[in-house]
């Protein structure tokens, strides 16, 4: 019932999708602009129909880019409307392709006509054309001088190394920035650490121009090798000065815009993005590499200790290990040390104590527990780490040497639990005395002892489990053989023929063996022949009963042709001529050979 | 026959000692001599061990003001009997009261419990082959499967899930165990008692046992601390008999 009311509904809804009417336009806005402004590559579908049109969300579009004109960031929007004219509803749905146009030099741009499927129709988008004229020598500042951003990046990083960067965006002081909607970045090959809604604000002038500049600090990490691209947009609500105005000569003032000039400014969703930042990330050279080397960039100091000279047998030590200095501390895992049959230790506990917000310099110290395995004069063994400086494009290799420990012999190795002192247990929920809801309910016996069920998987080592699966394992695979013989044999036509003739070949030669025991000639050949026809029929699978030595002749070559010949005919000499004195020893290595040759 | 009259002699007195220690352990009780009735039930449990004695033990040992123990024992009471619902009621009530966790299972946990570990194993043995055949004997004799030969091989593949989940939602199980103390007990991060401490473990708490040195079993807490306890302070809910690979955890007999 319900899957025909689902099918009248799309029954009911489909015409009318299809029927739904599409317009299509395509333009620049604005269509002209100086250079250095931004323009907007808009695409528009519009679909009216009496119901409310389906609308399917566009993510790509065949565009082919003229030269010198970038497209990016493209977004889609969708606004419907509504009318009731005279009781007739007209609904309409438009979609809206915005992408933005930065042109690189003067000149027209025009994106050609071309066609797209819309909803399994072929929709053809018009031709639209974009004019850049040059600048006026009056002219007020363009939108990417009113309002950048910007990345003070070296050209070159080691892979693993960390550095710290400020994000810098630039508001020319007559633009009033409403609102940060927004922050992307493109960094495939780094990892870059979060932005923080803190930002350091100060004032700067570039080119003639002040700005107020918002800092970010950031650290990056490159990942991957080779050129590797980076960039920043931020999305911003911002209000920006009238360009007629601000062209006025009576509009400009030395303290910033004029009351008319904040008056007339417009309100703008942009936009703003670095430009294209490259960076040359190289792998960290082999040559030189220490063995104790694992990641660490940067330049680091070293510090090694032990909580004690002395210790029982058994017991901790504790082996401190503080490495001071700027780098990837994030990447430092401590120094490794080789397995003693003296010690056992364990992996350290780390802390970091940064000296800085993005954690680029400060401290790590790594406690390392080591158990002496015996006792007598021990030593903690060397401890190494190593890290690539790449200001001075060297591995530097810390050394501490070992520390001498004396280990006593103890007659028990493990020590009481410890006692936490009253004062230092911690505060838990633990209050005995507190009576539990309902407890007469909780507090109730169980007066009726059942049989438990058996727990655990003990039973996969009993043998009678194993026993059990094993026969029934063994009963499976012999029944899938005696099967498949059954049904080979099934398919087989020849089969029962061949079953018979083996089974009779076992009988003739168990006769003519007999035969031959008892010096009886006539039965010897006569159930020789009979062996020789049966094994024929075994052979070929059909029977050879009444075949003569000529057809079974054929089946054989070389000696046993003759050997066959021959044995049917002294069979027949026997049998019609009475020959009492025969070799039957000859006779019978001919039957072996032409039952061997069979 | 005299051997078989012996042992049927012998198994009829364990059954009358169990039974008169669980009666003993009862009248202690009503009469709040929770040692005398500790003691009794734990002689119980030694002669025949029902989930039954293991929960009025823990009630016992409650009483006694030992929760981390009698947490231990509800816990073995549920394995054995894991749908009764006046048990897990209880657990629940105890573990609130010591501060755990007192979320109640996910369904799919509780039907795992719906049989032993041992009865899904069987299970599975029986799926595996009745599937097995199914599918096998049928293409081997080269007859098309009917109707009661499709349906055993759903049956069995339902039960090779069944039992398959049930077994992979019950793999720790061997490793868990519960935190004995009746304080607050030390995680150390090394198996010694001066190491420095990693954490704590409430009383009662369910934890992972992960490794053993010595004295000393390193354990994961319900909590997610991780550190080393001693031996005394945790014990493996399962018997090492019971588990098909042994842990090397020596439970103290409480």
């Amino acid at each position: 019932m319900r899957l025909l009311s689902l099918l009248t509904i799309v029954l009911i809804a489909l015409p009318s999708t299809l029927l739904a009417e599409a317009q299509v336009s395509a333009r620049f806005n604005p269509p002209r602009i100086v250079m250095g402004d931004p323009s907007q590559y808009i695409v528009e579908i519009t679909e009216s129909d009496s119901s409310q049109p389906q609308v399917e969300r566009i993510t790509a579009l065949p565009i082919s880019q003229p030269e010198g004109l970038n497209l990016r960031n493209g977004r889609t929007s969708i606004s419907q409307q509504a009318n009731n004219i005279n009781g007739v509803a007209e609904y309409k749905v438009t979609q809206s392709l915005i992408i933005e146009a930065a042109p690189s030099k003067i000149g027209r741009y025009t994106i050609p006509a071309y066609a797209f499927d819309y909803k399994g129709e072929r929709l053809q988008i018009p031709a639209a054309t974009l004019e850049v004229v040059e600048r006026s020598a009056d002219a007020g500042p363009t939108r990417s001088e009113q309002l950048f951003l910007q990345a003070d990046l070296p050209g070159s990083l080691y892979i693993g190394q960390t550095i710290a960067f400020d994000l810098k965006l630039y508001v020319a002081e007559d633009v009033r920035l409403n609102r940060l909607n927004s922050f992307d970045r493109g960094a495939d090959g780094f990892t870059i650490s979060e932005r923080t809604e803190d930002f350091r604000e100060s004032v700067e002038t570039v080119k003639g121009h002040r700005y107020i500049v918002r800092s970010w600090p950031f650290t990056l990490t490159p990942i991957r090798t080779g050129e590797q691209e980076l960039s920043f947009q931020f999305g911003l609500t911002a209000r920006l000065p009238n360009q007629e105005r601000s062209r006025d000569p009576f509009g400009g003032s030395p303290f910033g815009g004029s009351l008319l000039e904040e008056f007339f400014g417009r309100t703008e969703r942009l936009n703003v993005y670095t430009d294209s930042l490259l960076i040359d990330v190289q792998p960290l050279p082999e040559e030189g590499k220490p063995e104790s080397f694992s990641g660490a960039i940067g330049g680091f100091a070293m510090e090694v200790g032990a909580d004690s000279d002395q210790a029982n047998q058994g017991e901790p030590i504790m082996l401190s290990v503080v490495l001071k200095g700027r780098g990837n501390f994030d990447r430092i895992n401590g120094p490794d040390f080789p397995e003693s049959p003296d010690w056992r230790h364990y992996e350290p506990e780390r802390k970091l104590e940064p000296a800085d917000a993005l954690g680029l310099s400060g401290s790590k110290r790594f406690d390392y527990v080591f158990i002496p395995q015996r006792s007598g004069q021990l030593e903690l063994p060397e401890t190494r780490f190593s890290y690539f400086d790449p200001e001075q494009k060297e591995y530097v290799e810390l050394t501490a040497p070992p520390i001498p420990i004396e280990v006593l012999v103890v007659k028990s190795i493990t020590a009481p639990a410890p006692q936490i002192p009253a004062s230092e247990r911690p505060k838990t929920d633990l209050k005995l005395s507190k009576s539990l809801t309902a407890e007469e309910t909780l507090l109730t016996l169980d007066y009726r002892p059942k049989p438990p069920r058996p727990v655990g998987s003990a039973i996969l080592r009993s043998p009678t489990f194993i026993g059990l699966n094993t026969a029934a394992g063994l009963f499976l695979v012999g029944s899938a053989i005696a099967l498949s013989r059954r049904k080979r044999h099934r398919a087989d036509p020849t089969y029962p023929v061949r079953a018979a003739a083996r089974q009779s070949l076992k009988e003739a030669r168990q006769a003519y063996l007999q035969a031959l025991q008892q010096n009886d000639a006539e039965a010897f050949y006569r159930h020789g022949q009979q062996a020789i026809r049966h094994a024929a029929t075994l052979r070929i699978g059909r029977s050879m009963q009444s075949a003569d030595s000529v057809e079974i002749a054929s089946l054989l070559s070389g000696q046993a042709v003759e050997d066959c010949c021959g044995f049917f005919e002294a069979a027949n000499a026997q049998r019609f001529g009475g020959h009492s004195h025969i070799n039957l020893s000859d006779a019978q290595q001919q039957l072996e050979n032409i039952l061997k040759a069979l | 026959m005299k051997i078989q009259y012996i042992l049927i002699l012998l198994l009829s007195a364990v059954a009358t000692m169990a039974d008169d220690a669980f009666q003993q352990g009862i009248a202690a009780y009503e009469n709040s001599e929770y040692a005398a009735a500790n003691s009794a039930f734990e002689t119980a449990l030694e002669a025949n061990e029902t989930a039954a004695a293991h929960h009025n033990r823990a009630l016992a040992l409650y009483q006694e003001g030992k929760p981390g123990q009698a947490a231990w024992h509800l816990e073995r009471a549920l394995l054995l009997e894991p749908m009764n619902e006046s048990y897990h009621y209880k657990l629940g009530a105890l573990r609130q009261q010591l501060g755990l966790n007192t979320a109640p299972p996910e369904w799919y946990a509780l039907a795992s419990r719906a049989l032993s570990q041992q009865g899904w194993i069987i299970l599975l043995g029986i799926a595996f082959w009745s599937t097995l055949a199914a599918l096998w004997l049928p293409s081997a004799s080269g007859y098309q499967a009917n109707l009661p030969i499709k349906v055993v091989r759903a049956i069995g593949l339902l039960g090779l899930l069944a039992a398959c989940t049930a077994l992979y939602l019950n793999r720790q199980l061997p490793s868990k165990g519960i935190v004995l103390s009746e304080t607050p007990a030390t995680l150390h991060a090394a198996p010694a008692a001066a190491a420095p401490q990693t954490g704590l473990a409430r009383p009662g708490e369910r934890g992972q046992q992960i490794d053993q040195y010595g004295d000393y079993i390193q354990i994961k807490t319900e909590g997610g601390s991780r550190g080393w306890i001693r031996t005394e302070h945790y014990r493996l809910i399962l018997a090492h008999s019971e588990s098909l690979f042994s842990t090397t955890a020596t439970n103290t007999p409480l």
